[in-house]
C-alpha cells in the first residue's frame, strides 16, 4: 500500500459519476465575495496591526502581579513584627503616655479601665504623694450634701452606700 | 524553494515602503485557494470567511521569519490549516461534544447551508467526507479536490509520503462504502 505509484491513484466511482463531475464544486459564495475580499483582510490586518501595536500595559501588569502582591506580602510581615515586639516597649509607652495625662484626662480613662491595671501603673509612689489625714475636716453631712446636688442620685442610695 | 514571484513579494514585503502592497498582491494571488482550503474544513461559508482573515492576519505577522526552504503557498497552508483545526477545536469546546459530534454537526450545517449545491450526490459526497478522521480528510480534499502533489501536502501536514497515500486509499475507500449505503 505504501508503494503506489501517484499514477496508479485510487478514484471515486459511485453510480455511474464520473470523477471530474464529483470534483465539482459543491459550495458556493455570496456574490462578489471574492472580489471584496482583498480590501477586507487588508482592513483586518490593519486593525490587528493597532491592537498589537499598543499591546500590553506592562506597567499595569507589572504591577497587578509583582508590586501588589510583594506589597501585601511586606505589610503582612510589617504587622506581624509590630504585634509580636517586646511587650515591654507597649509598658514603657504607656507610662509615658500616662506622666503627661493631666488629672482630668486620669478621672477620665479611669472610667474606662479595670481599676487593677491602673493600680500599678498610673500610681507611681514618686511622683504622686497621698496626703495623709485627707480627709479631714469634711464631715458626713458634708458629702451627703455635695451629693445631693447631683439630680441622678437617689437619697436612699447615698445612704447606703455611707451605711448610715 | 519560493517560486521567483513569490520571492519578489517576499522581497518587497520586507521593505517597509512597499510591505502592504506587496502584502496585497500576496492576499489577491493566494485568497480564494485558501478560502476554498479552509471552507472544505469549516464547511460554512461565514465560519471559512473569519478563519481566512485569521490566517492571513497571522501570515502578515509572520512573513518576515518564513525562511524559504518551502513553497510560499504550502506555508500558507499550514496556516490555514491550523486556523481551521483550532477553529474546530474552540467549537467543539463551546459546545461540549467530541470530534465525531462536531464532523456531526458540520453535517448538519452542510444541508441547511444555503451556499450548498443542492445536488444530492455532492451533498453525500461531503457528508461522507466528513466520516473521516480530521487529518485524513484534509488529506483527501487536498489531494481529490486541490490536486496537490504528495511532496506538498508532506510540507503541509509533516506526514511522510507514504503514510500519505495509504491515508487517501483507504479515505476512497471509506467514501465510496458510504455513499454506496446511502443509494
Amino acid at each position: 500500500m505504501q508503494n503506489v505509484p501517484e499514477n496508479k491513484e485510487p478514484e471515486l466511482n459511485f453510480n455511474g459519476v464520473s470523477g471530474s463531475e464529483l470534483k465539482h464544486n459543491a459550495f458556493r459564495t455570496p456574490n462578489n465575495y471574492f472580489e471584496d475580499l482583498t480590501p477586507r483582510v487588508m482592513q483586518s490586518v490593519r486593525e490587528a496591526g493597532k491592537v498589537t501595536a499598543k499591546g500590553p500595559d506592562w506597567i499595569s501588569v507589572f504591577r497587578l502581579r509583582v508590586l501588589a502582591p510583594s506589597f501585601s506580602i511586606a505589610i503582612i510581615v510589617f504587622l506581624g513584627f509590630y504585634f509580636m515586639r517586646n511587650d515591654n516597649s507597649n509598658e514603657l509607652d504607656f507610662q509615658q503616655i500616662v506622666m503627661t495625662m493631666s488629672l482630668e484626662e486620669l478621672d477620665l480613662f479611669v472610667e474606662f479601665e479595670p481599676s487593677e491595671l491602673l493600680a500599678y501603673d498610673l500610681v507611681n509612689y514618686g511622683q504622686f504623694t497621698l496626703e495623709e489625714n485627707a480627709m479631714n475636716g469634711i464631715e458626713e453631712h458634708d458629702v451627703i450634701e455635695y451629693l445631693m446636688d447631683e439630680d441622678e442620685f437617689e437619697l436612699n442610695t447615698i445612704i447606703d452606700e455611707l451605711e448610715i | 524553494m519560493p517560486d521567483v514571484s513569490d520571492k519578489k513579494l517576499l522581497e518587497e514585503f520586507k521593505d517597509l515602503r512597499s510591505r502592504n502592497f506587496a502584502f496585497s498582491k500576496l492576499v489577491n494571488r493566494y485568497q480564494e485557494r485558501l478560502y476554498w482550503h479552509i471552507r472544505r474544513i469549516v464547511i460554512d461559508h461565514d465560519d471559512a470567511d473569519d478563519v481566512l482573515q485569521n490566517t492571513f492576519i497571522k501570515v502578515f505577522r509572520n512573513l518576515e521569519k518564513f525562511r524559504a526552504d518551502s513553497q510560499l503557498y504550502t506555508w500558507l497552508y499550514r496556516i490555514a490549516t491550523n486556523e481551521s483545526i483550532s477553529f474546530l477545536k474552540k467549537k467543539r469546546k463551546n459546545i461540549f461534544v467530541s470530534m465525531d459530534d462536531v464532523a456531526h454537526t458540520l453535517s448538519g450545517t452542510l444541508e441547511a447551508d444555503p451556499q450548498m449545491s443542492g445536488d444530492a450526490i455532492q451533498l453525500k459526497l461531503q457528508q461522507a467526507i466528513l466520516t473521516l478522521p480530521t487529518k485524513q480528510r484534509l488529506v483527501f480534499n487536498m489531494k481529490y479536490f486541490e490536486e496537490m502533489k504528495y511532496n506538498e501536502i508532506a510540507e503541509v501536514t509533516g506526514t511522510s509520503i507514504g503514510a500519505l497515500k495509504a491515508s487517501y486509499h483507504h479515505a476512497v475507500k471509506k467514501i465510496e462504502a458510504f455513499v454506496k449505503n446511502q443509494f
